[in-house]
């Protein structure tokens, strides 16, 4: 825990947070002959009380010498920075109770959420309801990719019958229109983002972009103000001003259309859900806090690389990766290799039929992050420190994902390409801990031959 | 016509049409079929409708510009990214809405944020985010033909 809180506190975003916590500590104590004019509450004195107890010691239990870093504390946790601009007392109990790498990712999204008049009154909305729904709001704005504004804006349900409509007409008119005006006005831009030519011949065909087998791009097209709460711009037609032609719903002109990295679009679509943006009733408007590309990103927000947007520069976050995609893939052979129906004899065939794909993108991810650690570890980037974190994630992600392919009777070449990935982490652990003994001109910890054995199994 | 028949009819309007798709073509049969109804159950889902075995019995998934049709497994898309199966796909939709709504199973994808999914014996095209209803469909070979057909016609005008 202490770690975690140094690491947070050593972040880029923390120091954000420093910084925003200094100007918002200089805002409270600084008179003012405009109380309606300040955009927080004044703060309690009650506040501060815990804060008061906090000691340098207590956050920098390893490392108190740490010269590089930042050494001070701040005045303001999160929960305070957004009790000064008047977020209710549910949704402070919802920043309490969210993980430090949730708390983080909101500290660097505060100014800019704030900024949006009507953020207040989505918090408020969303602070009448349940925790459990707070909790999924928080969360899915801190899920929000950097690369997304998040502006507040009036949701305005249409009926189904027009969401229907409005859908068809997409289907049928805009999305053909909206891919051949990608070909025409941003074939430069799809080009560097690693669109092959024949995909730019599908969208100057009005189709969407796949591959010369068939394969699609990881994107969707997003209407960046939702379809179904439009409001007039789902009701009422006119002519679009970059297409032209027949009139037709404003939601649907080239304008308010995106070509956007799936997981973006997934991402957007939560805040979306935690808002419960379905249960809205037709007819009522309700102001929703929603992702959008930024300005310069308006017809297409991408990553020159599709797989995954980048690797961070540490090794504890790049190994967050695998975690998610290894999970998912072993629960699911778990579950099958409990089940009593099942034989060695189905081993290969259920592999092929159910898990293929996914163990094949899950060893893609893997060697990823393993050449970056390795490259991380032969430029010195990587402290000893970092041994433990790293043998962590091969014991609780990669060993149970090789111990569940051998339960299913996976086909040897697949536990095989799993034992070269957890060998090459296990090379990189062990030379943290060379680095280490070297320091401090000890030996090696005992026990640790143990759990050098490929995978964890001695 | 049988259900084999039909959906092998409808594969093969898909195939013919102006995009091309990538078809899945790993080998799921009625042992497989058996696993991965227990895979759903056991996370409340129903058993894959029969119609919809025989289709995967045929294509074990689809992806390209007209829908994408799940799978158990995940699906290839370019560059090495993934499309997730039915169980992650369902999960994903009962998440993102109201808790009070009924928790169905995805088979499919649509653009326009749109889903497939199949409940009370029919496939519905819907929207993932308010759950309206923009198509119904009694079996998977019409969903596959008419939105090929559709999508097509679409294009041709376009194009005039």
């Amino acid at each position: 825990m202490a770690k975690t809180l140094q690491n947070a506190f050593n972040s880029k975003a923390y120091r954000h947070a420093v910084a925003l916590s200094v100007l918002a500590l200089n805002a409270a104590i600084t008179p003012q002959q405009d109380a309606a004019a300040l955009p927080y509450v004044l703060r309690e004195n009650t506040v501060f009380e815990e804060k008061a107890q906090a000691r340098p010691e207590q956050i920098f239990p390893y490392y108190p010498a740490a010269e590089n870093k930042i050494s001070i504390l701040s005045p303001l946790s999160l929960s305070e920075i957004w009790a000064n601009h008047g977020a209710p007392g549910s949704i402070l109990e919802g920043l309490a109770r969210q993980s430090a790498e949730v708390q983080e990712k909101l500290v660097a999204r505060t100014e800019e959420l704030f900024s949006n008049r009507d953020f207040l009154t989505v918090l408020h909305q969303a602070g009448s309801g349940k925790a459990k729904n707070i909790d999924k709001l928080l969360g899915s704005i801190a899920a929000i990719p950097p690369e997304m504004d998040i502006i507040t804006l009036a949701y305005t349900r249409i009926t189904p019958e027009q969401n229907k409509d409005v859908w068809q007409e997409f289907q049928a008119r805009s999305e053909p229109a909206f891919y051949r005006h990608l070909a025409a006005q941003h074939a430069d831009e799809l080009k560097a983002a690693g669109f092959c030519d024949y995909a730019l011949s599908c969208l100057s065909r009005g189709l969407s972009p796949t591959t010369a087998d068939g394969m699609p791009y990881n994107v969707d097209v997003d209407h960046i103000v939702e379809r179904a709460g439009g409001g007039r711009m789902s009701t009422a037609k006119s002519v679009d001003p970059v297409a032209g032609g027949e009139p037709s719903y404003p939601i649907n002109h080239i304008g308010n259309l995106c070509l956007i990295m799936k997981q973006w679009h997934h991402s957007k679509n939560d805040l979306n859900g935690a808002q419960n943006i379905g249960a809205t009733p037709v007819g009522e408007t309700r102001m929703l806090c929603m992702a959008v590309p930024s300005l310069e990103h308006r017809a297409a927000l991408l990553n020159a690389e599709l797989v995954q947007p980048y690797l961070p520069p540490t090794a504890r976050d790049s190994t967050y990766f695998v975690q998610g995609t290894s999970l998912l893939l072993t629960q699911k052979m778990e579950d099958v290799a409990a089940e009593a129906s099942f034989t060695p004899q189905m081993g290969k065939k259920l592999f092929n039929a159910a898990f293929a794909h996914a163990f094949d993108h899950t060893v893609n991810v893997w060697t990823r992050v393993t050449e970056h650690i390795e490259r991380l570890n032969a430029t010195g980037s990587l402290r000893h420190q970092e041994a433990e974190d790293l043998q962590k994630t091969r014991d609780d992600f990669l060993s149970p994902l090789t111990a569940a392919c051998q339960k299913t009777h996976a086909p040897q070449e697949a536990l095989e390409k799993l034992t070269r990935i957890g060998d090459r982490m296990q090379a990189v652990i062990a030379s943290l801990h060379e680095q280490k003994s070297a320091q401090s001109g000890s030996k090696p910890p005992q026990g640790q031959k143990a759990k050098d054995a490929p995978n964890g199994h001695a | 016509m049988d259900m084999h028949e039909k959906i092998a009819a409808a594969l093969d309007v898909l195939r013919n049409a102006e995009g091309k798709s990538y078809f899945n073509t790993v080998p799921f049969d009625k042992d497989v079929l058996q696993i991965c109804n227990i895979l759903l159950a056991k996370r409340g889902y129903p058993n894959i409708p029969d119609d919809y075995g025989v289709f995967l019995s045929q294509a074990a998934g689809i992806v390209g510009p007209y829908f994408t049709l799940l799978t158990m497994d995940a699906l290839p898309l370019a560059g090495g990214a993934l499309q997730q199966g039915i169980i992650e796909e369902s999960d994903a939709f009962n998440h993102s809405a109201d808790e009070d709504a009924a928790r169905v199973m995805v088979v499919g994808k649509m653009s326009g944020n749109a889903r497939v999914i199949y409940q009370d014996g029919k496939y519905h095209v819907v929207d993932a985010a308010t759950r309206d209803i923009f198509r119904t469909y009694d079996d998977i070979a019409d969903f596959i033909a008419d939105t090929v057909r559709k999508k097509d016609a679409a294009l041709r005008t376009a194009a005039k």
